[in-house]
Order: C-alpha cells, then structure tokens, then sequence
C-alpha cells in the first residue's frame, strides 16, 4: 500500500518506493487510454497522463449517461415492432 | 487491460435484473423518472458486478443507497461527502510544497524538473479525487490504482450497455451474444 511511514520524510528512501509504484501505475493508465499517440509515446510526463485519465473517464461517463438516455427512450416509445416489443418485455418484465 | 467476459456478463445480468425490479419498461413513468432508473441500474449493476474489493465500488453502491433514499437524486459522477482526511492531505501538500520551494535552487535542473513534475502529478490527482468514487479519503498510490480499476470497469459498463442496447434494437437476431 503506502509508504507513509514517519521516518520517509527524513530518509528519502521510502518516498523512492512510492515513487516506482507511482510510475508503475501511471505507466498502466498510459495503456489504458484510448489515444494512440499518448500510448505509443513511452516519454510522456505524468501529469499528462493523469490529465488524460481524467478526461477519458469523463468521457466514458458521458457515454453512460447518453445510453442509458438511449435506453430509456427505446422502453418509453409505443413506436416498436411487435417483434422488438415482445423482445423487451421477455427480457424486462 | 480489458474488463473480462465474466464481468461483462455479470453486469449484464446485474443489468437486466436492476431494470425488471424498477419496472422500466412499464408505460406509467416520466421520461425522466425512467432515464434516471436506468442509469441508477446500470451504476448498481456495475458496483454489485465488482464486488466489494475497490473502495470506489463500495464508495458508488453507498451513494446509490443513499440516493435511492432521496427518492430517485440524479445520478451525477462521484460527488462525495466532505472526509475530515481531505483537510489533512492538502495540508501535507502544501506542507511539501513548501518544503521544495525551499531548496536550493543550484541543484541540477535535472532534479529540479523531477520536482517539478512531482508536484505536476499531486495536482492532477485532485482532479482524479473528485472523479473516482471515494477518492477523496485515499492516499495517492491508492487513488492511482483505484482509478485504473474504476476506467477499465466504466468501459465494460459502456460495453454491456452497448450490447443490450443492440439486443432490444435487433428483432430478428435478440440476444447475439457475440462475444
């Protein structure tokens, strides 16, 4: 977990640690994220990173927030096949 | 890293069980009360799906309690209570901006630039507290590594809803679980 043991201030030692899981971690966000440029790049500074996460998590949250707008428009519409409808209503009721 | 099949499907199971129980698809709902059951089922089916071991999971199941408690809030992204620890980071960062400001500034640039980067770092993670469910009660490792978890789990959350849209959409093919 963290290393936020008293001594870490004094020393500097343990404060390296952290900072090799830190740059381990953000190496792992690099992955994750969607822009091939940031991902293929292996020199860019973390605090882009971060940046990026935050925004690519935005990003998937607005996309919840729109299907399930999508979601609920298709169960709130009288305008579907009969087929479509029969679907819904085995699937959720 | 992507969210696997198992949790996929646990979501989606999640999913369609969460939305029978609110009754969507029954007509006697306003547009917002249904969309609002919607999103509030897909963020409980998501947190259930992940189970207790991330904070921000067991951070967002609480939220949606208490919000179901407040009769259908919005559902908006984390927007936690107010922790007593929050007072305590940010003194321990300004305390350590203080102190680096304090250094000679002879040291070579390089290091210099790795502080600097540093506190570049502590700055984005703020905007991370806010984001991810529960992120203000932790310490930056922790926070770092919940955020990973927390993106790689919204985009197979993105991913089922995706799927399910499909399904009730297609009336000839229901249910092509393709994956």
């Amino acid at each position: 977990m963290s290393s936020r043991r008293p001594r870490s201030r004094a020393s500097g030692g343990a404060s390296r640690i952290s900072d090799e899981q830190i740059s381990d971690l953000v190496a792992k966000l690099q992955a994750l994220l969607p822009e091939a440029r940031l991902r293929s790049s292996d020199r860019v500074p973390s605090a882009r990173v971060l940046q990026e996460t935050c925004s690519y998590i935005r990003s998937l949250h607005r996309e919840v927030d729109d299907l399930s707008d999508r979601l609920s428009e298709l169960l709130s519409t009288s305008d579907v096949s009969t087929a479509q409808a029969a679907i819904i209503r085995s699937l959720l009721m | 890293m992507q969210g696997s099949k198992q949790f996929k499907r646990a979501i989606l199971k999640n999913l369609v069980l969460g939305l029978r129980k609110r009754g969507v698809a029954s007509r006697d709902m306003s547009f917002h009360e249904r969309k609002s059951a919607v999103r509030h089922a897909a963020d409980a089916a998501l947190a259930a799906a992940r189970g207790t071991a991330p904070c921000w999971s067991r951070s967002l199941a609480a939220e949606l309690s208490r919000g179901q408690d407040a009769q259908l809030r919005p559902a908006t992204s984390a927007s936690e209570e107010y922790t007593p620890r929050k007072m305590t980071m940010c003194k321990r960062i300004s305390r350590r901006r203080r102190s680096i400001r304090a250094r000679p500034k002879s040291k070579a640039t390089a290091k210099a630039a790795d502080v600097l980067a540093r506190v570049m770092v502590r700055r984005r993670t703020r905007a991370l507290r806010d984001i991810v469910p529960g992120g203000r009660g932790m310490d930056e490792c922790t926070l770092l590594g919940e955020t990973l978890d927390y993106a790689v789990s919204l985009k197979a959350q993105v991913d089922t809803m995706q799927l399910l849209l499909r399904a009730l959409q297609a009336p000839k093919n229901p249910m092509l679980m393709q994956q």
